[in-house]
């Protein structure tokens, strides 16, 4: 598969920039000379030139600096939720595919509640409750997740199921247990993936509406939607306080969302007709 | 020589895949007289199907061809089938052409009545005025075809009726437009034997009283025998012999042609085992210099694995493409 | 071909939920003895219930009524770790050599998995030894075991289903129409394997088919199906020469007869 991808310019191009943007964020203290939290009251509000390459914010940190830090809490807002969120969604998914009748019902209709709440309630009433901390941002945007990722799974391995060598494995005396490690879930990793690669883009502008909103990530920690909520004030004024990390909210979004179209692509079994 | 429907000289078809051509149809010769049944005989990727869909225009996007397809209508004009634009090959399906494939099931729109798919050939093709003229002609087909009570038919959507009767119902699409040229793609594979045997009946049935001639593709020599009139074997791409039907089967010539009848099981005989033609059919792409079967052959002579052997004619009408041959012409 | 009967099924009877909540028999109150050693056929069209009394038999489903006896026991009522034992004496070749493989593993794995299973090898070395030794029987390459099954065609898809059928020397092999998706030659090469392995390793034969001819060549004894019944059960030559049922005649006589030179 991973042939496969390189043959595919988009995957290239978004898989390419996404690595880049984790070098570069990874790199933040060695890249930029100030701090994240460096505040320069002499220079509030400056624009981009002079030794700030994206200017300074209204408390005169370098928001370079911030974006690149901010990054960081994004991607890892984005990666560690969204992975968890499919190891809970394949856990409750396998479980109802295979356990017919009221434990399927149970997951099904729990899910389908989870998913007609809408996401930012679901969030507000979790972060009022624990506290807005980067582990009730995490806890919040697995709930929001798990169960759409429970439904595709749960169809999937029904499919997967049906196919003739899981009767096969049935016959060789396989077990429960080994059916399932060793032949559904193997089954359902591309499928996995795709989710995966699929819900990053809508844990990332999650959690910066969360935190735009003042009830996500709070300082002295940056994340992406922080620094957009604090520069909406100086939107007129100072345009790139506010673009520069929507702007990073946005690359984000579209490669994530390009790489898991492209995968997606690649998956598809009826491609590999003639 | 215009005693002939269709006349296929030197076809090939070749695929691009991973950005190199794969010949599929090596140059293949075939001509269809009219009136008359044809069989085209290969085991799977042999490209049979491949001939076929380029006859009516359908090849995959990926697919290119060369060589000529010339049609010969009733009304004297010759066309060349594989010049036509988009436009007029979809004028050529459907009144010239009719098609029938293998799986009823999805080749039939679970969503509609049956009669109304049947009618739509009549409306694409603009041979009807209205819809009461086109619900009438339908119900005579239907009930031509063998559908019981073809006025409630009509009504009754693909899931509802059994697989013998699907493909009855596509045969009628296929035949509705009075066609010059009945391709079936292997008609009856899918159908379980006493289905298939009226099947089988209902389609030469179908060629006698319409005068249509039919191309039929399959990989059962059983259906060959029984419904067509000349016969094409083809293996690799290639049309290794060719004859008509009884002489085929009372004296086959090609080593291929003989593996493969004596690998059919037959009800009366009780053989310990089976004779096979050993080996795999090669993969696409491998292109050989020699003969395409000289490898799994049990009369290879050194000459075979250096040459193409071209085709000759060992009996009347009977062509074999093959080195051996002349030792076992009779 | 002995006189023990290896399996009987007693009145058996299955059946399937409708939309229209009726159900639908699929078999009805049937009854046969199989014997140690022999090919038994099931032959019938699409939806006699061959496939499912094979099932049955396999204990991948359970009958709504009847017993399955194997060597006298009564399985149909027994699952889990009682019916275990009995999974090790049965097996069964598919019919589609493309879904019957797992996509996912290489042919190593596929055919280890019933030795890992049963524990029948002691360490990876035994495993990878035994799994050759079943590529040969099978007459495929030894390069085939790091291979994926898309990479084989379906007459060697099938030879690896068969590897892996007999990896544990079962006492029943249960063939459903496993030549039905192959082509001719290769159908042959497959009918001559099967019968080679039935004669070599002493296996009982429960062969499932539409294909009267095929029938004839690799049974001892035939049984027409149809609507969840049995029309006639006799020996292969009696069925041909002597149909008695009207049924089997209207089969034999629907087959598309090739005109020989004989």
């Amino acid at each position: 598969m991973i042939k496969l991808l390189r043959q595919n310019k988009t995957a290239l191009i978004s898989g390419a920039v996404i690595l880049v943007v984790i070098i570069l964020s990874t790199l933040a203290p060695l890249l930029s000379k100030y701090s994240e939290t460096s505040q320069d009251l002499a220079h509030r509000l400056m624009a981009p030139g002079n030794g700030h390459l994206f200017g300074t914010d209204e408390l005169g940190r370098d928001v370079l600096t911030r974006i690149l830090y901010g990054t960081r809490v994004s991607l890892f807002i984005a990666l560690l939720p969204t992975a968890l969120a499919v190891v809970v969604g394949t856990f409750a998914g396998v479980c109802s595919a295979l356990f017919n009748g009221v434990i399927d019902f149970a997951i099904m209709r729990f899910a389908d509640v989870m998913l007609s709440i809408p996401g930012m309630l679901l969030s507000m009433v979790v972060l009022y409750t624990f506290g807005g901390s980067l582990s009730s941002v995490v806890i919040a945007l697995i709930l929001i997740e798990w169960g759409g990722i429970a439904r595709v799974v749960r169809t999937r391995a029904l499919e997967i199921y049906q196919k003739e060598y899981i009767e096969a494995a049935i016959i060789t005396g396989a077990g429960q247990g080994r059916i399932i490690f060793f032949h559904i879930i193997p089954n359902l990793i591309p499928t996995l993936i795709v989710l995966f690669t699929l819900n990053i883009p809508s844990s990332i502008l999650a959690e910066s509406t969360l935190s735009f909103l003042g009830i996500g990530i709070q300082p002295p920690q940056v994340s992406l939607g922080l620094m957009t909520g604090y520069s909406r004030q100086y939107l007129f004024q100072m345009p790139w306080l506010s673009l520069a990390p929507s702007g990073m909210v946005m690359l984000l979004v579209l490669s994530f969302n390009f790489l898991g179209d492209a995968i997606r692509d690649i998956l598809d079994p009826k491609r590999r007709q003639l | 020589m215009s005693d002939f429907l269709l006349k296929i000289s030197n076809l090939t078809v070749s695929v691009t895949r991973n950005k190199q051509d794969i010949p599929i149809v090596k140059g293949i010769d075939m001509d269809i007289p009219r009136g008359k049944i044809v069989g085209l005989v290969g085991e799977s990727g042999c490209g049979k199907s491949m001939t076929a869909k380029s006859i009516m225009g359908i090849l995959p996007r990926s697919a290119h061809m060369n060589g000529s397809i010339l049609w010969n209508d009733p009304d004297g004009s010759q066309t060349e089938i594989t010049g036509l634009k988009e436009k007029e090959l979809r004028k050529m399906c459907g009144p010239k052409i009719g098609m029938v494939f293998q799986e009823p099931m999805t080749s039939l729109n679970p969503m509609m009545k049956i009669g109304d798919q049947v009618a739509e050939v009549l409306f694409i093709h603009k041979l009807v005025k209205n819809r009461s003229e086109a619900k009438e002609k339908v119900i005579r087909t239907l009930g031509e075809v063998g559908i019981p009570e073809p006025e409630r038919h009509y009504n009754s959507y693909p899931h509802r009726i059994s697989g013998g009767m699907r493909q009855r119902v596509m045969i009628a699409m296929a035949v509705i437009c009075e066609p010059s040229l009945l391709i079936a793609d292997e008609p009856t594979t899918a159908l379980d034997v006493t289905i298939e045997a009226q099947i089988l009946k209902l389609i030469r049935h179908m060629c006698e009283t319409h005068n249509m001639s039919a191309l039929v593709i399959t990989h059962n020599m059983g259906v060959v025998s029984t419904l067509c009139d000349k016969v094409y074997v083809m293996y690799m791409g290639r049309i290794l012999e060719r004859a008509p039907v009884d002489q085929l089967f009372k004296t086959p010539i090609h080593p291929y042609t003989r593996g493969l009848l004596s690998s059919i099981p037959r009800i009366h005989a009780n053989p310990e085992y089976l004779a096979t033609i050993p080996g795999n059919t090669p993969e696409f792409g491998k292109e050989t210099v020699g003969c395409d079967f000289c490898l799994r052959c049990s009369d290879d002579q050194r000459r075979c694995f250096f040459e193409k052997p071209k085709e000759a004619e060992i009996e009347k009408d009977h062509f074999v493409s093959c080195f051996s041959a002349n030792n076992r012409s009779k | 071909m002995s006189e023990q009967v290896l399996i009987s099924a007693r009145n058996v009877t299955k059946s399937f939920p409708l939309p229209n909540k009726k159900r639908r028999i699929v078999v009805n109150n049937l009854s046969l003895d199989m014997f140690k050693g022999e090919t038994l056929s099931l032959v019938g069209e699409s939806g006699c219930g061959k496939s499912t009394l094979a099932r049955l038999i396999m204990r991948l489903t359970s009958p709504d009524q009847g017993e399955i006896l194997y060597d006298g026991v009564n399985i149909a009522g027994l699952s889990g770790s009682a019916l275990k034992p009995y999974r090790r004496k049965m097996q069964m070749v598919f019919q589609d050599p493309a879904s019957s493989l797992d996509p996912r593993m290489k042919v190593r794995d596929i055919i280890a998995e019933p030795l890992k299973v049963w524990h029948i090898c002691n360490n990876k070395k035994e495993i990878e030894r035994r799994v050759m030794e079943l590529l040969e029987m099978v007459e495929l390459k030894e390069s085939a075991i790091d291979r994926y099954p898309h990479e084989f065609s379906g007459g060697q898809k099938q030879r690896i289903g068969i590897a892996r059928a007999i990896a544990i020397n079962p006492e029943l092999l249960i063939c459903d129409e496993s030549v039905s998706a192959l082509d001719v030659s290769v159908q042959a090469q497959i009918l001559n394997l099967l019968k080679r392995l039935k004669r070599d390793l002493g296996l009982s034969c429960l062969f499932i088919s539409h294909d009267l001819s095929v029938v004839n060549f690799i049974s001892d004894r035939v049984c027409v199906m149809n609507d969840g019944n049995i029309c006639e059960i006799a020996d292969a030559e009696s069925i041909y020469a002597n149909p008695s049922h009207e049924y089997t005649r209207y089969l034999l006589s629907a087959i598309p007869h090739i005109k020989y030179a004989e």
